[in-house]
């Protein structure tokens, strides 16, 4: 589209405020981590990596960590094979209710999480099931099952169905013309609905918050530190975070890209 | 030669109320070249489904190679089909494209390589295994999506327009292509299509079906000489028709009579005098002369007016306006370069007996005819 | 005939069968982690608290969080800034979704994409800690301003309402530019140049044509950065003052510090119904359906 001068420039100088607000934080945080002050604050001091030496002997942070990667685990797995399921009902066949429960299961994706955390705290409490990390699995997949299954749906719905019974008319069953024709059909789908639900899981706290009990996940670990004081050992542990979700997410992008052009 | 390859008696398919198959029979012999043409809504795609196992019949029986084929699944029957968006695996290569049947069937490595590349020779595309989908023309994927089918040797190959989606110049080369193909391999083809160019130029039968029921079953040229009712008639080729009204019938001929002039031709249905009809003769099989005595001897005669002249390089086309306001498309071949009638221009039109034919009105959905 | 009635039966049969066990794992899903928590939610904030012994269904809950003024305050401080959120959210992201969709050249487009997602793959408590170091007294703006000696004494920057829609705005606007950015995508260049060929100069293309095939992107982005800004607990707690407590804290608190669950059940059914009534809302005016809202992200 053709804009004016000044448009240009106000787009260019509001695009460049923009990008510090987004991005100007998280550099903040990752330089300060590098800094000696005992607390994450300009000017910087000195250059050091003992904030990242101090994370390693920290047990808690450790632990906490090894629950969520665990929980994340579980949570993708369970998500992914329940949208995946879910997404083939949906999308191949009709069946009475079918709007209804489309809306219901799309819904927890607009239903703010603590709500989704007391509501499923509740219900656990009635069944005597103890809260817990197998307790925020149920609870972060209750939505997270929903993204999944968006993204799935999203790509069975543009699948060929004349695919599928082209490979049955050349031999093969129909459960294997959906093992042979259809799953590697969605395959970047479900990578993506994969690391979207990892992540989702990996970060989530609101629903988590609810449910964790005396188990703790890597966030529930972070927010405590965050409420005792800050300290620059919060930087490090987010640098390290920062780095690790954005080279997962752009690995993902990228496979995801590929195997959509196929 | 007189196998029958697939035999399908009084095959019906509803969807609910809607009556898709009505009762339709014919019997396809080995290495034929079997079209089933219709307007779209026809009911031929079902009836392909149904012979490819896809959908099941209300009622009716379906052998192929005199096996019934009740209860049998697709993809144990010994059909294959070329689909209309010709659903070539995007995610594979053509090589695994082709060999999918085939590793389905689970043959050994070296036999599918070696039927593969023989496939990729009768199609023309060697070398070409390692090519992904998308980098293929539309008239590659096209020799592709048959390969892959005929690789399996199938007792009938079954297409359901695949040439739909190609462009004019494409499709009038991979209609001789096709054929060559069959040819070749003599495999029996059952041929679907709504375009009546495409089933003529093809096939060795052609079956014309309309609002689920066949038509008519023969050659091309016994459907086009002698359509048995009015929609063969409009469907295959093109064709003058001309309301009128019987008021003589004498053996084989019936004379009628349309808009006060009298004509002659064939009886192609049992009519009664006084009966409205429809009176067909076809574009190319009027003389058209500018002088009263060019006539000659043919017993059906017109005056008219030249309305349109279309020039269109093998033919010319002339719209007429007969003196008594019918309106009459002729086309003279230009054997040579020759001077063309003018607009406006007075001229005599004259054609035998035995070219037009009589038949009864038909209803016909509007719309099925363009 | 009799055989055919009888394979139809069995396909029949065999779809539906299909169909149960393709769809058993999202009913279990539905009914156990949505239906039945949030209806049993919605039973228990109608009962006694367990102490009283008492059986039956009362409004006392209800009535309790009703008449009490410092929980209304909260919950309308509450609803007002996630109200402010959503629209500053607004006013930020549709000229960068407008540019990044209609004015930048591909290329650049997508490496502005990039950039805009990325601090969304980033856990939202970093983000939130983020602002915790920029606004604090000793945080870098303060420490900033304070070398240059344009204050003398910190400003208070955090641990207000300012700071807490700071937050907010900064945890979800991509929530916002998303669908509006999908839906300008998808409008057709030649709507934009008919309009200014019929005469209409920028600001009427903004307001008779851009913003108005728009408004399906501007609502789900609004209904769901409204949606995560009421219900959550992190930047509230994170940012907001001791005193400024927000409605998911109120919520937390029933829960596990005074451990009335009953008045806690209250307190989320009202906070889940007054997000759909906003969600209805927005629905309602704009004439789109729930489904479209959702999967416009």
């Amino acid at each position: 589209m053709q804009i004016s001068r000044f448009e240009r420039i106000f787009y260019r100088v509001f695009l460049v405020l923009f990008l510090i607000y987004l991005l100007g934080p998280l550099v903040i945080v990752i330089i300060l981590s590098f800094n000696t002050a005992p607390a994450p604050t300009l000017p910087m001091k000195g250059l050091t990596l003992k904030w990242y030496k101090a994370l390693f002997a920290d047990s808690m942070l450790k632990e906490s960590l090894l629950n969520s990667l665990a929980v994340a685990f579980a949570v993708t797995i369970l998500s992914v094979s329940v949208a995946t399921f879910t997404s083939f009902a949906l999308v191949r066949y009709r069946f009475f209710g079918q709007g209804a429960f489309y809306a219901v299961a799309l819904s927890p994706i607009i239903t703010p999480g603590v709500i989704l955390g007391v509501s499923i705290l509740i219900f656990l409490y009635k069944l005597h099931f103890q809260p817990g990390l197998k307790a925020v699995v149920l609870g972060q997949s209750s939505f997270i099952i929903s993204f999944a299954m968006l993204t799935i749906m999203s790509r069975l719905r543009k699948f060929d169905t004349a695919l599928e019974e082209a490979a049955q008319d050349l031999g093969a069953s129909k459960p294997k013309a959906i093992l042979k024709i259809t799953l590697p059909y969605l395959k970047p789908a479900l990578i993506s609905a994969a690391s979207l639900s990892f992540l989702l899981s990996f970060d989530n706290f609101n629903t988590t918050l609810f449910l964790v009990g005396n188990d703790r996940t890597l966030p529930i670990q972070i927010y405590s530190m965050l409420r005792f004081g800050l300290s620059p050992k919060i930087n490090a542990i987010s640098t390290i975070l920062v780095v690790a979700t954005v080279i997962i997410g752009l690995f993902s992008g990228r496979i995801t890209k590929q195997q959509g052009e196929a | 030669m007189n196998q029958v390859d697939v035999k399908v008696e009084k095959l019906v398919k509803k969807f609910g109320n809607k009556l898709a198959v009505d009762n339709v029979s014919f019997e396809v012999k080995k290495g034929d070249f079997f079209s089933i043409l219709g307007p779209s809504g026809c009911g031929k795609t079902t009836t392909l489904r149904m012979i490819s196992g896809f959908e099941v019949p209300t009622s009716g029986k379906i052998w192929v190679g005199g096996e019934p084929m009740e209860g049998v699944p697709p993809h144990k029957r010994k059909t294959n089909l070329v689909f209309q968006n010709l659903a070539l695996f995007p995610m594979m290569n053509v090589f695994d494209n082709i060999a999918f049947g085939l590793v389905m069937r689970g043959e050994s490595k070296k036999k599918i390589r070696q039927a593969v590349e023989e496939m990729l020779e009768v199609i023309n595309l060697k070398g070409y295994g390692k090519k992904m989908i998308n980098q293929l023309s539309g008239g590659e994927k096209q020799r592709v999506a048959i390969a892959r089918a005929l690789v399996l040797h199938p007792t009938v190959l079954l297409l359901d327009e695949p040439l739909g989606a190609l462009d004019l110049k494409l499709r009038e080369h991979m209609k001789i292509e096709l054929k060559k193909i069959q040819e070749r391999i003599g495999t029996t083809f059952i041929y679907i299509t709504h375009d009546q160019g495409e089933a003529l130029v093809m096939s060795n039968k052609i079956a014309v079906m309309n609002q689920g029921r066949i038509q008519q079953i023969g050659t091309p040229d016994e459907l086009y000489y002698e359509p048995v009712n009015s929609f063969v008639a409009q469907f295959v080729g093109e064709n003058n028709k001309i309301d009128a009204e019987v008021i003589d019938i004498s053996g084989n001929y019936v004379e009628v009579e349309a808009s006060g002039i009298r004509l002659i031709g064939r009886k192609g249905q049992d009519v009664v005098k006084g009966e409205k009809v429809n009176y067909f003769i076809r574009p190319e099989m009027i003389r058209i002369a500018k002088d009263k005595n060019d006539i000659g001897s043919n017993v059906n005669k017109v005056k008219g007016k030249v309305k349109s002249v279309i020039f269109e390089g093998q033919v010319t086309r002339y719209e007429v306006t007969t003196d008594n306001g019918l309106n009459i498309n002729v086309f003279v071949p230009n054997l040579s370069k020759s001077e063309m009638h003018k607009i406006g221009g007075t001229i005599y039109l004259s054609w035998d007996r035995d070219n037009p034919v009589v038949l009864k009105v038909q209803k016909i959905q509007a719309g099925v005819l363009e | 005939m009799r055989s055919l009635v009888m394979i139809h039966n069995k396909d029949r049969l065999r779809r539906n069968l299909t169909l149960f066990i393709l769809l058993l794992p999202g009913i279990l899903w539905v009914m156990m982690l949505i239906i039945i928590p949030q209806f049993q939610m919605f039973l228990d904030s109608f009962k006694y608290r367990p102490i009283y012994h008492k059986k039956g269904f009362t409004l006392k809950n209800y009535a309790y969080f009703f008449t009490n003024i410092l929980y209304i305050k909260v919950f309308l401080r509450t609803l007002f800034a996630a109200v402010l959120t959503t629209f500053v959210s607004f006013l930020v992201c549709f000229p960068i979704a407008f540019y990044i969709a209609k004015v930048a050249k591909r290329e650049l487009a997508q490496k502005i994409f990039i950039l805009v997602i990325i601090p969304f793959w980033v856990s939202e408590l970093i983000r939130t800690f983020s602002w915790m170091i920029i606004l604090g007294d000793k945080g870098v703006i303060n420490t900033f301003l304070m070398r240059l000696h344009l204050i003398k004494q910190p400003l208070s920057l955090l641990y207000n309402s300012f700071s807490v829609t700071v937050g907010l705005v900064y945890n979800y606007l991509l929530f916002m530019i998303l669908p509006i950015y999908s839906t300008l995508e998808g409008m057709d260049n030649s709507l934009i140049e008919a309009a200014q060929d019929l005469g209409a100069n920028r600001f009427n293309v903004f307001r008779k044509i851009i913003i108005p095939y728009s408004i399906p992107g501007i609502m789900s982005g609004s209904i769901m950065v409204f949606m995560l800004s009421i219900g959550t607990y992190i930047a509230p707690t994170l940012l907001g003052g001791k005193k400024e407590i927000w409605f998911t804290e109120l919520i937390y608190n029933k829960f596990f510090k005074a451990m009335n669950w009953r008045l806690g059940s209250a307190l989320a059914f009202t906070l889940l119904i007054l997000t759909l009534l906003f969600i209805f809302s927005v629905i309602k005016i704009t004439g789109l359906k729930l489904t479209d809202v959702i999967e416009e992200d």
